[in-house]
């Protein structure tokens, strides 16, 4: 008799604690803020508010070094060359996280565990399939997406037109390029096998003969359309706007008939880091709605926060917020996800050509 | 007594070649090593991001098999070749005009022909941009004269703004090179010419660019070899059928293709080398002897 | 008639030289996004904004360090090395001479490209210490350089003088020699410096998590819409002009106290 009663409050008593622990890693660590240190973070330059780093500063005396990225199989490969343990958190688009934990550079995290993310992201992006591991960590917190379309007429075709001869935008994103000459020529864009490289190629090298220069970041392309340079290219929605409002001509855009591809970018956690509870705190603050309303404001990208969206709503920006169809997440989930291919070595070298064709 | 002196002085001397040392590591540990991993390395190829050590030619195979790889490095050099002779025939008459009618305000001109290159080159280069683009001043000064109707095309994004701009950033280089042989020169020289009933341009011709053409030489040396390197002035405002030798392998080490890339680097830097062993004779002393 | 023709040439040239930087500096107070005419108003906006880009401010201290350790290391390296260079003969002075020569001139993405394989291959982690030791490399040949020319026109006579009333070499050394160079290692070092502040191919290659102030103006760039771009290169510009002043007014210094005593420069 007493050992069964003794049997049931045990259970009880475990049951109890651990349902203690769970509340408790539920509700994330309070303000992580005791413990100084650094966060090495290797990001996009547009994520980067500099006001949002000195405000983190002065409320957990953490220093954030952020190191500027500049395309998803670049900063594969610098990881690989240098070593990941350089930095703390990184970013990355679409579903290069699941060729990261490959390699088993990245460690899964709970978003729960952030008190920021669990309370305004989207409940649509705390659950994207190919990003969770077991247990419902997910490889990446997502930070913002947009769709990669292009700006008025119906088909990629457009973009070869002679007509628009040195009017064209081409960017050195190679891993949006691929898919416009892949949809262009039916193939899956991730998977292009040698042959199939060789003639999407060829058809971006068609493209590149239309454009007056290889652009290099929304720096350049913005002025390139409001100079009035660049008449049509590929682009986001939402991006027309923006344009717009920095006193250049009216664009529209259009989904293509042939199909288009998207990126939801966002943060992992290097494996092994020494800083996890200050990057942990940092994702804890970049996903704060001021945070992101700020960097809205600055550079009009798609986000997963909706904290974020009601603050720029509430701010008047309901006009831009739309435009880039953030208020619809679902949109989100429809678009085809940007992936590392496996034969990542053929895809360089068709690129190197392009990029070298006269 | 003088005995002991050149003893002294001798001694001192064998002391002083071990000042060598620290330079001889530098050159060895930090120059000579790397360009040996390097050669190394380009017998190498790379799988999926990994590296596979093992003996091959493909990467030298495959520079010279595609059309485009020896392309690109032809159009670079040739584009050097271009921005050379631009930047010699723009800077000899400057540095002319600076030894001999400033006396003055010489000082005060070199110096400030060496600051503008002391300033950034990318800022530079993003100046130019905005100079040279459909808003920039050119543009819209020649619009606001009537002279066009559109913004000129060629101005920006073109092999035309690569030559500008290049030759912009080798200007001050070079000038200051053929000034230090012009300052050497003997004026007297020309004015006996000029004595002897030569008019200015025959004296020009037959005096002045002879004596100074060891000068011009390593100047133009000095000009070629870095601009074989030119990266990011064709990043920023070339087009896109202007992209250079040294962009191009960037591209190759950021994907990841270290043996191509390290191949590709190696056959340029023969190519330096033989750029800078040519005149030779004229290079190592010129400079020290000012 | 020539001589009209050249000097309109010489100040149409010197525009040319400088109309880009003119520019930078004029949009750097124009109260536009975008760096173009129209000029819209005056503002000291983008100025205000680099005081608080804290990721500048870190970008700046790591160049400043970097530099700082490049100056000195390429000096004293340079110093050490000048003196063997003009006053000894030895086999293959020539030879060593032109050697010196090729890391000043070799394209830096070369010297980049076969850095970080050198790195790579000694599994040394990309840092400020490798981007010290890309930027030692090829600013060494300039101080070399800088310091062997000071040493050139050096009248040894006061060293012999000097050796004749009793000092020993590292007397002479430090109450003779090193006070008429001086000059030329200060200028040699200046020079090291702003090579080493303003270079961006090589640090590109080798530089790891402490990002530099090139890399930063070349994100700036490239991401994002950055109008104070254009206050940072007129600070930048403002900064080297007093470098340039105090590297002169120390040479002259040195010229004139050489002329003092009864030497030709």
């Amino acid at each position: 008799m007493r050992t069964a009663m003794n049997r049931r409050e045990f259970l009880r008593t475990a049951a109890m604690t651990g349902g203690a622990l769970a509340a408790a890693t539920a509700a994330g660590s309070p303000r992580p803020a005791a413990a100084a240190g650094t966060v090495n973070w290797l990001a996009w330059g547009g994520h980067v508010e500099p006001q949002g780093i000195k405000s983190f500063f002065d409320a957990s005396g953490i220093r954030v070094n952020h190191v500027g990225m500049s395309g998803n199989a670049e900063t594969f490969a610098k990881l690989k060359l240098s070593g990941a343990n350089q930095y703390d958190l990184f970013e990355a688009d679409g579903l290069w996280p699941v060729r990261y934990h490959q390699e088993g550079l990245i460690e899964p995290i709970q978003l729960d565990s952030i008190p920021n993310v669990a309370k305004n992201m989207y409940p649509e992006f705390k659950k994207i399939p190919a990003l969770q591991v077991s247990g419902g960590a997910m490889l990446m917190v997502p930070w913002g997406w947009k769709n990669k379309i292009k700006t008025a007429p119906t088909s990629y075709e457009v973009l070869l037109d002679k007509k628009y001869k040195g009017h064209v935008g081409f960017s050195d994103q190679h891993e949006f390029l691929w898919p416009v000459a892949a949809y262009l020529l039916g193939y899956d864009p991730f998977k292009m096998n040698k042959e199939q490289l060789n003639r999407a190629k060829d058809v971006l090298i068609q493209i590149k003969r239309n454009a007056p220069t290889i652009s290099k970041g929304w720096n350049e392309q913005l002025r390139l359309y409001v100079e009035e340079t660049v008449w049509i290219g590929l682009s986001s929605p939402g991006r027309a706007l923006t344009i717009q409002s920095s006193s250049g001509p009216a664009m529209g855009w259009e989904r293509p008939k042939e199909g288009y591809v998207g990126w939801i970018d966002g943060d992992m956690l290097v494996k092994g880091s020494p800083n996890r509870d200050a990057s942990l705190a940092w994702l804890n603050h970049i996903h704060s709605p001021e945070y992101v309303a700020t960097n809205f404001q600055r550079l009009q990208r798609g986000s997963v926060n909706r904290a974020g969206v009601e603050l720029l709503k509430s701010r008047g920006m309901g006009e831009m917020v739309r435009a880039n169809l953030m208020d619809q997440p679902e949109m989100a989930l429809q678009m085809r996800l940007i992936e590392a291919p496996a034969n990542q070595d053929e895809y360089a070298a068709a690129w190197n050509e392009v990029l070298a064709a006269s | 007594m003088s005995a002991r002196l050149e003893e002294r002085a001798t001694g001192t001397e064998r002391g002083l070649l071990w000042g060598l040392l620290p330079v001889a590591v530098v050159q060895v540990g930090l120059f000579a090593a790397p360009m040996a991993i390097m050669f190394l390395y380009s017998f190498w190829t790379t799988r999926n991001f990994q590296i596979v050590p093992t003996f091959t030619l493909d990467n030298y195979r495959a520079f010279f098999e595609s059309w485009t790889y020896p392309r690109v490095l032809l159009r670079t050099l040739g584009t050097a070749l271009v921005i050379t002779a631009a930047t010699l025939v723009l800077a000899y008459p400057l540095a002319y005009f600076i030894v001999r009618y400033t006396r003055r305000w010489q000082k005060v001109l070199l110096a400030a022909v060496i600051l503008s290159f002391w300033t950034s080159g990318l800022l530079r280069a993003y100046a130019w941009m905005a100079v040279l683009g459909h808003g920039g001043i050119i543009n819209k000064g020649l619009r606001a004269l009537g002279l066009i109707d559109a913004p000129l095309p060629f101005l920006l994004y073109s092999p035309f703004s690569v030559v500008l701009v290049m030759t912009y950033f080798s200007l001050p280089f070079a000038v200051v090179a053929i000034y230090s042989s012009l300052e050497k020169m003997d004026w007297a020289l020309l004015d006996a010419a000029g004595d002897l009933g030569a008019r200015p341009l025959r004296a020009f011709w037959h005096v002045t660019l002879p004596l100074t053409l060891p000068g011009v030489v390593s100047a133009a040396a000095l000009t070629f070899v870095p601009l074989v390197g030119m990266f990011f002035v064709p990043l920023l405002v070339g087009g896109p059928t202007s992209v250079m030798i040294a962009p191009l392998i960037a591209n190759q080490m950021q994907a990841f293709q270290l043996g191509l890339g390290a191949a590709m680097s190696f056959i340029v830097a023969l190519i330096v080398l033989a750029a800078l062993a040519l005149p030779w004779r004229y290079l190592d002393l010129e400079w020290l002897e000012r | 008639m020539a001589r009209r023709l050249l000097i309109g040439y010489g100040v149409l040239g010197f525009i040319f030289l400088y109309l880009p930087i003119a520019f930078l500096v004029l949009f750097s107070f124009n109260d536009n996004i975008i760096p173009s005419l129209p000029f819209r108003g005056f503002t000291l906006q983008w100025y205000r904004e680099l005081g608080f880009d804290f990721v500048l401010h870190d970008a700046l201290y790591n160049s400043l360090v970097i530099a700082g350790i490049t100056t000195v290391t390429s000096t004293v390296i340079g110093t050490l090395a000048a003196f063997p260079l003009v006053r000894c003969t030895f086999a293959f002075k020539r030879a060593t001479q032109a050697m010196m020569i090729v890391p000043m001139v070799i394209p830096h993405f070369l010297m980049g490209v076969a850095l970080l394989l050198f790195f790579a291959f000694l599994r040394l982690p990309l840092s400020r210490l490798t981007v010290v030791l890309g930027h030692v490399v090829f600013t060494l040949p300039f101080a070399i350089l800088i310091v062997s020319t000071r040493l050139y026109g050096f009248d040894r006579s006061l060293e012999r003088a000097a050796g004749d009333l009793g000092a020993n070499p590292a007397r002479v050394f430090w109450h003779v020699t090193l006070p008429l160079i001086l000059p030329g290692v200060i200028g040699a070092a200046l020079f090291v410096f702003t090579l080493s502040m303003d270079e961006f191919l090589i640090t590109f290659f080798v530089s790891g998590q402490k990002g530099t102030l090139t890399m930063y103006i070349w994100s700036l760039l490239k991401d994002g819409i950055a109008p104070r771009v254009n206050a940072l290169a007129s600070v930048l510009l403002a900064a080297s002009f007093v470098l340039l002043l105090v590297g002169g007014w120390l040479l002259d210094r040195g010229a004139a106290s050489r002329s003092a005593q009864g030497r030709t420069p």
